[in-house]
């Protein structure tokens, strides 16, 4: 698999938001985008999955340019997960799940043996299935958002996006959630790509970091280059140590002070 | 008498000012003495040129004549005393009782799409009224008025519990909708009513919004409740500037919540319910108004309730003025000249919200 | 799942059963009471001239009209607050009602004539106003290069709507009041007045688009999503929303044209069917058509005989039932 943008520009309105972007996403990684409010890399996230449509440039996989393929088609290879999103009420999460094989589906879409076969898997790789007749309403945050995962993952694509999984979860269901997701790369190949704010999160997660300020890329590569001190203050503005995880034997950033705007 | 009634609410007006100077400095405080002054010339140059056009156009002379030294022989100086005369003063304190209400809705909701015609206090008090038609056609006007704030009570009742049940005051498009659907029930119900008791098209003469039928002794049983509706909504201004800030700021300024909701209800209910009595739902003027003012001279509400007061005024005679020159010598209802302005502002007003939506 | 398709089952039965037993009552009630012994004779060729008169002519194609008007409106007020993504929204947001309205009251304002319109002049007129308001609603709410919000829609209906409202006013306060008592009874709804091609035509008109539309009850389903999540699931949302607005447009003029603008129909059986088989519109789609066929179908039977010998207007009745239960759904919606 091969998936780069190709001098891609995004703009609301008059705002330039991202500028000639060249982002190439590793194969069977996970890549993680991080960057300070307003940055732009959910931007970037949303054009790369196709949620939103550049002004200028291509995103391409494996060849050919996304935006002029069939969604259906891609959906069958690209999953998303966008932030905090909504289900109409009463529905259940098997329900919810059985929706991840309509890409394969034509019309109607009867379930067959093999599509329940992958909503049962679904369910049972994020740990759903004693769930599966609960509404969406009914369930915690953290058991909602692996109702949304199970969803993407039913849809049995090589590539799942997701805009900051873990916010508004409690310290428990991050980890929850992040170790799902790192299961998920590491025992299925999946390529993951995402955005999450827990610098923290990012260095134990990430394979490859990619780090954006004002809708370019400042840094990028693996979490010991891209986590350095000169890199925070260059890309969140702020001074901070960084010293080796004696557990995980990753960075781990401690900020201590904002550098004072000029 | 009504000169000095108009007096009296501009010296109100005055006070709540002075009362309130020592809060704010900033730059658009002179700027709104100077729309007050602005607007209030307009509605006097506004009232001459209603008092003079219309099928018949009557010179200044005969109007003075008329309102001071009475000839009932003389058939333009009728014309003045019984038509042009209430209409006008009619236009004036519909136009006011409206736009105060929506600006106290839109501040106590927080809800830009907020105002009597899209929350549906309009069709209930409507209903109120039909109801009245229907059931005492021999009532006497004031059971009449009763009937239309007990309507427009109705549906703010409904409006209050279905915002306060779900504690999002925040959702513009919620209430809209609820408004929507509340108007469509009384509408529904009202011209089932009217249907089965063969009153169909008085209903709808009386919905399209009229004030050319108006009579003295009208004006004069209503005054007293739009007045004190108008009192009311002065002495909230204050409190609803801080509910405008959001509920939990409000509390931890000090504002009970609670009481401000109340007592803003019961100004909207009763400016509300007066004005529809007098001249039927007229939409728009209690949404396009607000903003117009607010935009003018800011968000504080002891500001915007007194210039919304006299712009509100100052629009319904326009639309009056319009409608009676649309096509002499009929008369197009005001409300659809109403709406006709209120339209293209709504749409405008969607736009701008979904450019700050997506920020 | 299976527990949706044991309540699928259960609510499809227990509606079917209920349809039946309203029309075959539908069908002996009346000012000539007809036994069901009656009903079957006639029905299979006995029977006097005036009894097949009254079988065929009076019962039988009102009954039917309700039948399937209440069927169109509801799937086409399901489709609305699909794609509004708001159960509250009213269809008579899309545009229909306020256009057919107005344009009725036009042509009865231009064509002062003798008393009756040609039987497919008012359907005809009501349409084109229906789709030409629907448009003109769809048009202000989308813009360049972006997915139609639903927002906007809902938005753009209430401005086109209330606009339409008051010309409405302008044109009724000049007709004559037997002329506005005409368009009045035509658009608080009715389905009296009603011939044997009427009903053919529509059928069709069902038999044509509620099958597409079933069909492609997944596609509904992703656009009620999130449009992230829709896109992801290889949702077209600009195609689809517009294919389906349409559609609900198609629909519901159809339906507007020879039932008159009954409200409540669409706004609250999708609501109830929800309820009763939750949001997959693979199962709550078949039960709300269903839903709003046994509501009109009952609301007609009330409004025969709460008052008889006189009639009530069938949308008059509808809202009297249909108001309270959208109270209630007000006060307990939980968003």
């Amino acid at each position: 698999m091969e998936f780069y943008s190709q001098n891609v520009d995004i703009s609301y309105g008059k705002n330039k938001i991202v500028e000639d972007l060249n982002l190439r996403i590793p194969e069977g990684r996970v890549t993680v985008i991080i960057g300070a409010n307003g940055s732009g890399k959910s931007t970037i996230l949303k054009a790369l999955c196709r949620i939103l449509h550049p002004d200028r440039g291509e995103v391409i996989l494996d060849g050919k340019n996304i935006y002029t393929q069939s969604t259906k088609e891609l959906a069958k290879r690209i999953a998303i997960l966008p932030q905090s999103p909504e289900s109409p009420e009463g529905l259940t999460v098997e329900e919810l799940v059985s929706y991840g094989r309509s890409p394969y589906k034509a019309g109607y879409g009867k379930l067959d043996a093999q599509d329940k076969e992958k909503i049962a898997w679904a369910l049972r790789v994020t740990g759903m299935t004693e769930f599966a007749d609960r509404a969406l309403e009914q369930l915690s945050g953290g058991q909602r958002q692996r109702a949304w995962i199970a969803l993407c993952i039913s849809q049995d694509t090589e590539i799942l996006f997701l805009d900051e999984p873990t916010t508004f979860l409690d310290i428990a269901y991050q980890l929850d959630i992040l170790k799902l997701l790192s299961d998920l790369n590491q025992n299925y190949k999946k390529t993951i790509v995402m955005v999450i704010h827990d610098l923290n999160q990012v260095a134990r997660f990430a394979d490859h970091v990619v780090a954006i300020k004002k809708g370019k890329i400042t840094c990028e590569g693996s979490a010991e280059e891209v986590l350095t001190p000169e890199n925070l203050k260059q890309v969140f503005g702020v001074l901070a140590d960084v010293v080796v995880d004696q557990r995980s034997k990753r960075p781990l950033c401690i900020p201590y002070d904002n550098i004072p705007s000029l | 008498m009504t000169a000095e009634k108009e007096d009296y609410i501009l010296w109100l007006v005055l006070a709540n000012f002075y009362m309130g100077i020592t809060m704010n400095t900033n730059r658009k405080s002179h700027l709104w003495m100077v729309c007050l002054a602005v607007l209030f010339l307009l509605l006097l140059l506004l009232s001459c040129i209603s008092m003079q056009v219309g099928a018949k156009n009557i010179s200044p002379d005969a109007i003075v004549k008329a309102l001071f030294f009475y000839d009932s022989s003389k058939s333009s100086q009728v014309i003045i005393r019984t038509s042009r005369f209430p209409r006008t003063l009619a236009a004036i304190m519909v136009g006011a009782s409206f736009s105060v209400s929506g600006a106290i809705m839109q501040g106590t909701t927080r809800n830009p799409m907020a105002s009597p015609s899209i929350l549906g206090i309009n069709a209930g008090a409507g209903f109120g009224l039909a109801l009245a038609l229907i059931f005492f056609p021999a009532a006497s006007l004031n059971m009449t008025v009763l009937c239309s704030f007990l309507g427009a009570a109705l549906s703010t009742a409904i409006i209050f519990l279905v915002s306060s049940f779900g504690r999002s005051n925040s959702q513009p498009l919620k209430l809209a909708l609820v408004g929507t659907a509340i108007t469509a029930m009384f509408n529904a119900v009202s011209q089932a009513l009217a249907v089965g008791f063969k009153l169909s098209q008085d209903l709808t003469f009386w919905n399209a919004g009229g004030i050319s039928g108006i009579r003295l002794a009208q004006i004069r049983l209503l005054f007293p409740y739009t007045l004190s509706g108008l009192i009311i909504a002065f002495f909230m201004a204050r409190s609803v500037t801080i509910l405008s800030l959001g509920e939990e700021v409000a509390v931890g300024l000090g504002g009970k919540t609670r009481q401000i909701r109340f007592f803003s209800s019961l100004a909207v209910l009763i400016l509300t319910g007066s004005a529809v009595a007098i001249a039927g739902p007229i939409g728009f003027i209690g949404l396009v108004v607000p903003h117009a003012v607010r935009a003018l001279v800011g968000m504080d509400y002891r500001k915007v309730i007194p210039c919304g007061m006299l712009a509100g005024a100052v629009l319904l005679l326009l639309a009056d003025i319009v409608s009676r020159l649309i096509h002499p010598p009929f008369e197009t209802p005001v409300g659809a000249v109403t709406a006709l302005i209120g339209v293209p502002f709504f749409i405008g007003l969607a736009n701008k919200n979904r450019k700050r939506g997506e920020k | 799942m299976e527990n949706q398709n044991r309540r699928f089952r259960t609510a499809l039965l227990l509606i079917l059963v209920l349809i039946l037993a309203i029309f075959l009552l539908s069908l002996t009630t009346g000012l000539t009471p007809l036994s069901l012994k009656d009903i079957f004779r006639i029905l299979f060729g006995g029977g006097k001239r005036e009894e097949k008169l009254i079988l065929f002519h009076y019962r039988m194609i009102r009954i039917l009209v309700a039948l399937l008007v209440g069927a169109g409106l509801s799937v086409s007020g399901m489709i609305f607050q699909t794609i509004s993504k708001n159960s509250l929204a009213s269809p008579d947001l899309l545009g229909v009602s306020a256009g057919a309205g107005l344009s009725v009251l036009l042509l009865s304002y231009f064509y002062k004539g003798s008393s009756a319109f040609g039987i497919f002049v008012l359907p005809l007129f009501s349409t084109v106003g229906a789709l030409a308001a629907a448009i003109l609603i769809y048009t202000l709410a989308s813009r360049k290069d972006q997915y139609l919000s639903p927002i906007r829609l809902i938005l753009m209906g209430i401005a086109v709507s209330s606009g339409i409202h008051s010309l409405d006013m302008i044109v009724s306060i000049r007709l004559s009041p037997e002329q506005y008592n005409r368009v009045n009874t035509w658009m608080i709804g009715s389905v009296f007045g009603n011939t044997w091609t009427h009903v053919l035509v529509l059928l069709l008109w069902l038999m044509l688009i509620l099958p597409i539309i079933f069909y492609h009850a997944m596609d509904l389903n992703l656009l009620r999503l999130s449009d992230g999540i829709a896109i992801g699931l290889g949702s077209d949302l600009k195609r689809g929303r517009l294919a389906f607005l349409a559609l609900a447009v198609m629909l519901a003029a159809a339906c507007v044209s020879v039932g008159g603008t009954i409200s409540f129909v669409g706004l609250i059986c999708p609501h109830l069917a929800r309820k009763m088989v939750g949001p997959n519109h693979k199962l709550s789609l078949p039960i709300s058509a269903l839903l709003g066929a046994l509501l009109l179908m009952s609301a007609d039977l009330i409004a025969r005989t709460i008052i008889a010998p006189r009639e009530l207007l069938l949308g008059i009745v509808v809202s009297l039932v249909g108001a309270p239960y959208f109270l209630y759904i007000l006060l307990t919606s939980k968003k």
